[in-house]
């Protein structure tokens, strides 16, 4: 489906290819020398961090206890296991032949002690359970009667998961505290959300609205906040971003993972929150990052224009406490946290003349004829700001997050836990520019977009997000803890909106929301004085042609250009309510039969529901042709009723929902404690309802079978191979329900401009479109079409193909791992990943009709298949938190191709899962087949961080992050008639040049002043991107702003042109319809930032 | 609870999954709607009565458009009934230079109902009567020579126009949501009249041959879907409909009535 709101676009540069590719090439050979010499410096000093691979929630401990003497199993043993992070302890006994398993551990650090008569007690302590893992813990007994003599017992704590074949990587509060993350700036920082830290986990790469892993895209991820999914209901990307102060464990699960994890093709992201205990624990931390420490930002050249806009960080901070502990003891536990915080930028929007080669020597007035000048180390045309014309603007958004649980034990075997986590932010609104929450930087970032290029009021909106999550878990075990139950109830409500500055509503006929926004972009081009008066304007004044013998009429020169203007309202404006209430059960047994088995099974079911109010500031948007004869009424929404009778439809306000209901049953079976299958399978059915209800969008038979095997070659849990297979159904969100099958009834026509139809607001001499007129009739017209003026979309039903598939994919995980050192293993696994049915929309009539399908298959079969191969191999290393440092390095070698990229389109950014432009236009079919844009062939990360002990109460602890990544492929892009710009491969997706390396360097310094065993003070200073790397992030991938078709067997000659390209009327492309910026660069690497952090623990 | 229950509910979970899974697997997706094509199909007429013989047409294309009234609250469409316009190429470009006529009862496009909302048993959908397409259009005399001497605009005669539609069909399925359509059409060009059997395909697609000299032939590759590997951008037509290129319209029409698929 067409996206909603196009993308504005770049200004141009002038090209100048080859020379920016050495250039790059030599800056990325430096930062690469300065980026190991970093590297090497600093390995010496601290080392790689801790890893974990998991599964969801609860940990698992098994072991055998033998004799120590005779070595024979010990039956009957009490087995114990106490932490601090944990209500009461756990205790089971031992079976004949020795085993024991504690099946729910929450993540934390463990003491095991086992106690049998005759025996002397055996204990254990620094056992670091990460969530979802199982780790073995043998034992031998001494017997009491072995006398006088004296035993040591060397075994070390286990670390290997031995019971799971899932990559990803756990990250506890050891980890996220002493490593540098979540860099101010980047999306989810102002509180430090947990779905800001994970791209440090191996394989996992920040995208446009998260973090994707293994090719994927982040929409295809879970979710999961105690046990209940916080995904955005109507677009799949994280609902409730909790910060990581709350969180016990980030547990990021990018594959291999049981059938108990479903409705995701991506990773899954499962967050356990703290809980209190029976000792009282809190703090009050606050951090800060000032934008005037902020290093020198690399300024991105542009070709002169009137309108130029620059930001800068003016700061990102937070402030939030916490506090858990007991009510009753041993009975009734509290915990919780706030924290507020707040980003805001600084936009400076200057007005510039263009710099001429012949002016009046006095006046500086350019005299007739003259012509602009360009840099020539650019090619770029020199502009010169208009004194006393500049504005400034804040752009601001605010977070509150707090959270609230209770944990209640019935007794030992019984406990509930009631949470309930609130996450309203607001931003813009006012004066104000909003920061999108999506992106975390303002909207209209002059990287991604052209800037200021309007008024405040057609592009400032105000921007609201609020998530509520309530979850009520409760956890009963039977029988020696061989039988549990756990239940989970959650209902995750959300609200959003998209409104203008002044808060005005959708739909509204007064304020803002009752203007319609109007988008000039003559290619002979405004000036800037047709929309603005400011002081100095006079240096606007056009520069009058000399006519020549060739030209007599000659057009005057515009010293102010303007390419594109937005004036008016702020466009598509929204307000959505959605609303998440899913109910869980899971049954553990434990049961033995040739080995020993962990047999899990398990329902789901949740309905979605979104309700979305959309508009269109007053009812349409109106877009200038390149000509300037006439306007399009480009997006408006309504329907006609007959031949050109059409009723404008003020807003559509849709109820959407969604029913999903799923099982699974899998089982852990250790054939002998050498070797532990997993195998099970998992069954999953949506229904989507539109809007009218009515039959339901089915996508049943989403049979997911998984299965693997781990082989301990060691028996004692210090090492594994493992392999999987798993297939992945997606939970489809509601978007489609709400665009697609509840339709999104559309016209479009056309309005002549006419001089006499001003605008207001707008100098009067500037001619409009004629809203008081009756529409003109359709250019070209098409004479047999019973519609002259109007052209309807979206009306009607929308076709679905009756065999329709549910969209999956499958994976191949094989790896294997080596506890190298106490507490630390290296690791390798390879993944493979590919997609089998996509579901997307498709339209064989250039967007006039829609259907739903299966790209290749069925209905579609005529289209071409969606494509997604994923191959990765990852090397790692881990060490948890003990004896003062901890570790994690990573290395991925990476490959993905294909014509799919996921939920979003990266190359537009249009976020519509399962009715993105991809498979719409069967003209643009050619060509899309490639490297993909999450295509970084090499990834390397290093995080490691060791403490210091100055002296008995003071401690310094430092921390670092270094990151190295390949550059991604780029493409040569065209634009298409009805979707705009961007939408066609001219020649096959990748065959542009890479982006070049980024590396990055990231330091955390800390003091800790211990005041008792239980109270620390610790101030820390984070540096993100110390040697202020600029390396080049993007670059302008718009080859032409023209309508052309992709070239057949095209390929990009040696001096960057490309032969045989067409507009869609057959006629020839021409040189001078390229866009000059193409090739240039449009971002760099954000620049060095400081976050300074003070934390009281009690 | 004993080993027995567990796999008691364990097997009663798989077992009601698995029935779930076999209810819903063969529970139908939403109907698609009556609807039509929206554009301009490619209308192949065969003479039923030729009348004097002198207003033949072999075909042309016309544009279709489908509608829905307005719900109760004018909030949205009301899918549940519908409506569809023909208008002809000859209306379109009669009009192309004189007065539309706008008498009572006169419209350049013929208008009828969707019998019902969904298709029937054998996926057509009946609109069985039309309102007809009637345009009498005024001729315009020669215009002024102009000063330089420059012949003025050439006359233009009156003509007059009438399109009746009965009993037309369009073929609805999810892969083909009306873009093959069959009807009785009785069209009378100033007095004279001719009775057709229509057979129409959306989009009208051009099977010209691309040489620039001589006289256009048929180029039946043009009618086929894409095939980039064969380089063939190919035409918008859905692959399962068979098409001929007709020799006389050069536009690519069902290959027998419809439903025409391979």
């Amino acid at each position: 489906m067409q996206p909603v709101i196009a993308a504005a676009p770049r200004s141009f540069r002038r090209e100048n290819h080859r020379q920016h590719r050495e250039e790059r090439r030599a800056r990325a050979l430096r930062q690469l020398l300065r980026w190991c010499l970093a590297t090497l410096l600093l390995l010496v000093a601290t080392v790689p961090p801790r890893t974990a691979l998991a599964q969801l929630g609860a940990g698992v401990l098994i072991g055998n206890v033998t004799d120590a003497s005779s070595k024979e199993p010990v039956a009957d043993a009490v087995v114990t296991v106490t932490s601090p992070g944990m209500q009461g302890e756990q205790t089971v006994v031992t079976d004949s032949s020795g085993l024991y398993r504690i099946p729910t551990l929450p993540p934390g650090v463990y003491v095991v002690r086992i106690d049998k008569e005759t025996y002397k007690p055996y204990t254990r302590d620094a056992i670091a359970m990460r969530a979802d893992t199982t780790l073995r813990l043998n034992a031998e007994l001494l017997p009491e009667s072995l006398k006088g003599d004296e035993v040591t017992v060397v075994a070390r704590p286990p670390t290997i998961d031995v019971g799971s074949s899932s990559t990803g990587m756990s990250m506890s509060q050891e980890f996220t505290r002493r490593i540098p993350l979540s860099r101010p700036g980047s999306k989810g920082a102002g509180n430090r959300s947990f779905e800001s830290i994970a791209e440090a986990a191996p394989g996992a790469a920040e995208d446009r609205f998260g973090v994707s892993v293994n090719g994927t895209t982040s929409p295809e991820n879970q979710y999961v906040l105690d046990g209940t999914s916080v995904n955005n209901p109507a677009y799949g990307v994280v609902g409730a971003p909790l910060s990581v102060e709350f969180t016990k464990e980030v547990n990021v699960i990018t594959g291999g993972y049981m059938p108990e994890y479903g409705r995701a093709t991506g990773a899954t992201m499962n967050v356990v929150t703290k809980s209190g205990s029976n000792e009282f624990h809190g703090g009050v931390f606050a951090f800060y990052s000032p934008g005037g420490l902020e290093g020198k930002r690399k300024p991105i050249i542009r070709d002169g224009q009137a309108v130029l806009t620059t930001q800068d960080l003016s700061y990102i901070g937070d402030i939030g406490a916490d506090i858990g502990g007991p009510i009753v003891k041993d009975k009734l536990w509290f915990y919780a946290g706030f924290d507020i915080s707040r980003t805001r930028y600084n936009l400076h929007r200057t007005l510039n003349r263009l710099r001429y080669n012949n002016v009046d020597p006095v006046t500086g007035v350019p005299l007739p004829g003259a012509t602009p000048i360009k840099d020539p180390a650019t090619g770029f045309t020199i502009a010169d700001e208009i004194p006393g014309a500049g504005s400034s603007y804040v752009a601001e958004g605010q977070q509150i997050q707090a959270i609230g649980k209770l944990t209640y034990a019935l007794n030992p075997d019984n406990q509930l836990a009631l949470s309930v986590i609130g996450t309203p932010s607001t931003a813009g609104g006012g004066d104000k520019y909003a920061i999108d929450p999506n992106t975390g930087l303002p909207e209209l970032d002059p990287r991604l977009t052209t800037g200021l290029n309007g008024s405040f009021g057609a592009l400032a909106h105000r921007l609201d997000s609020s998530a509520i999550d309530t979850s009520l878990k409760w956890s009963s075990a039977f029988d020696n803890k061989r039988i549990l139950i756990d239940t989970t109830l959650g209902w995750h409500h959300q609200t959003s909106a998209t409104l203008p500055a002044d808060g005005s509503e959708p739909g509204a006929k007064t304020g803002l929301a009752g203007v319609p926004r109007v988008v000039w972009r003559r290619t002979a081009f405004h000036s800037i004085t047709d929309f603005e008066t400011f002081p100095n304007s006079n240096l606007c004044d056009l520069v009058p042609g000399v006519p020549t013998m060739d030209n007599p009429n000659p057009p005057p020169s515009v010293p102010c250009p303007v390419s594109t203007y937005n004036s008016g309202g702020p466009d598509f404006l929204r307000r959505s309510t959605l609303d998440r209430y899913q109910a869980r059960s899971v049954l553990t047994v434990l049961l033995q039969g040739a080995g020993h088995h962990v047999v899990k099974s398990g329902v789901d079911v949740e309905l979605d529901t979104y309700r979305n109010i959309k508009a269109y500031s007053g009812t349409f948007r109106l877009r200038e042709s390149t000509s300037g004869s006439n306007f399009a009424y480009q997006r408006g929404f309504g329907f006609l009723t007959g031949p050109d009778q059409a009723v404008v439809l003020d807003k559509i306000d849709n109820t959407t929902k969604s029913i999903t209901a799923g099982a699974f049953v899998q089982d852990s079976w250790s054939v002998v404690d050498k070797f532990t299958v997993n195998v099970g399978v998992r069954y999953d059915a949506q229904f989507l309802y539109s809007s009218r209800g009515g039959t339901p969008f089915s996508l049943p038979n989403q049979w997911s079978p998984r299965i693997g095997a781990i082989f301990d070659p060691t028996q004692e849990g210090r090492a594994k191979i493992s392999a999987a297979f798993a297939r992945f159904y997606e939970g489809v969100p509601l978007d489609i329900a709400d665009r697609s099958l509840s339709r999104e009834n559309s016209i479009s026509g056309l309005q002549r401009t006419g001089a006499a139809c001003p605008i207001a607001g707008l100098p009067s001499t500037t001619p409009g479109p004629c809203l008081g007129q009756p529409r003109e009739a359709n250019i070209p017209p098409i004479i047999a079409d019973p519609n002259q003026k109007y052209t309807a979309g979206g009306a009607g039903s929308v076709p679905i193909d009756p065999n329709i598939k549910p969209q999956s994919s499958d994976e191949i995980v094989v790896g294997g791992e080596y506890e190298i050192i106490r507490d630390g293993r290296v690791g390798v696994s390879y993944t493979k990943r590919w997609m089998n049915y996509v579901i997307e929309d498709m339209s064989r009539d250039e967007a006039a009709t829609y259907f739903l399908g299966n790209p290749g298959y069925g209905i579609s079969k005529d289209f071409p298949k969606a494509v997604r191969n994923y191959d990765g191999l990852t090397f790692y290393f881990s060490k948890a938190f003990a004896d003062e440092w901890l570790a994690s390095a990573s290395y991925t070698l990476s490959y993905l191709r294909g014509n799919y990229p996921g939920l979003y389109r990266p190359e537009t950014g249009q976020l519509d899962p399962n009715i993105n432009s991809d498979f719409d236009l069967i003209t643009l079919m050619a060509n899309r087949t490639g490297p993909l844009p999450g295509d970084q062939t090499h990834s390397m990360k290093i995080f490691g961080s060791k403490d210091w002990i100055l002296a008995e109460q003071h401690n310094l602890t430092s921390g670092l992050g270094l990151r190295a990544r390949s550059g991604a492929p780029t493409s040569y892009l065209g634009s298409h008639p009805r979707y705009g710009v961007d939408e066609a491969f001219i020649v096959p997706r990748g065959d542009g040049p890479r982006l070049p390396w980024n590396f990055s360097a990231d330091f955390q310094l800390g003091y800790r002043f211990l005041v008792d065993k239980d109270k620390t003070v610790v101030a820390t200073l984070d540096v993100f991107n110390l040697f202020n790397f600029q390396g080049v992030s993007g670059t302008d991938q718009r080859y032409t702003n023209t309508d052309v078709l992709p070239v057949l067997g095209g390929k990009v000659n040696p001096d960057g042109t490309i032969d045989g390209i067409k507009h869609p009327d057959g006629t020839d492309f021409v040189a001078t319809e390229k866009n000059p910026n193409f090739g240039h660069e449009t971002s760099y690497q954000p620049p060095r930032i400081f976050r300074f952090g003070l934390r009281t623990t009690f | 609870m004993d080993n027995r229950t567990w796999i008691g509910f364990v097997s009663g979970l798989v077992a009601v999954s698995a029935a779930a899974g076999i209810a819903v697997s063969c529970m139908d997706q939403p109907p698609t709607k009556c609807q039509t094509g929206r554009g301009v199909f490619a209308a192949k007429y065969r003479a039923v009565s030729e009348g004097d013989g002198g207003c033949l047409l072999k075909g042309e294309p016309i544009g279709i458009q489908p509608y829905n009234p307005a719900n109760a609250d004018k909030t949205a469409p009301d899918i549940e009934s519908s409506s569809v316009a023909i208008r002809s190429t000859q209306t379109g470009q009669a009009l192309t230079n004189r007065a539309p006529d706008l008498a009572e009862g006169h419209q350049p496009y013929a208008l009828g109902k969707f019998a019902k909302a969904d298709p029937g048993a054998d996926d057509f959908c009946d609109v069985p009567s039309f309102e007809p397409s009637i345009q009498e259009l005024e001729g315009k005399p020669e215009g002024d020579a102009g000063p330089d001497g420059a012949p003025g605009t050439p006359a233009v005669p009156a003509v007059s126009l009438k399109y009746e539609w009965k009993n037309v069909r369009f073929y609805v399925t999810a892969a083909q949501a009306g873009v093959q359509m069959i009807g009785d059409l009785t069209y009378t060009k100033n007095g004279c009249q001719a009775e057709y059997k229509v057979t129409a395909l959306y989009p009208s697609t051009s099977c010209a041959s691309d040489n620039d000299s001589g006289p256009k032939v048929p180029d039946q590759e043009k009618c086929l879907p894409p095939d980039l590997d064969k380089g063939r951008r190919g035409s918008a037509i859905n692959s399962d409909v068979d098409t001929v290129c007709d020799p006389d319209l050069l536009l690519c029409v069902l290959a027998r009535d419809p439903p025409s698929n391979h």
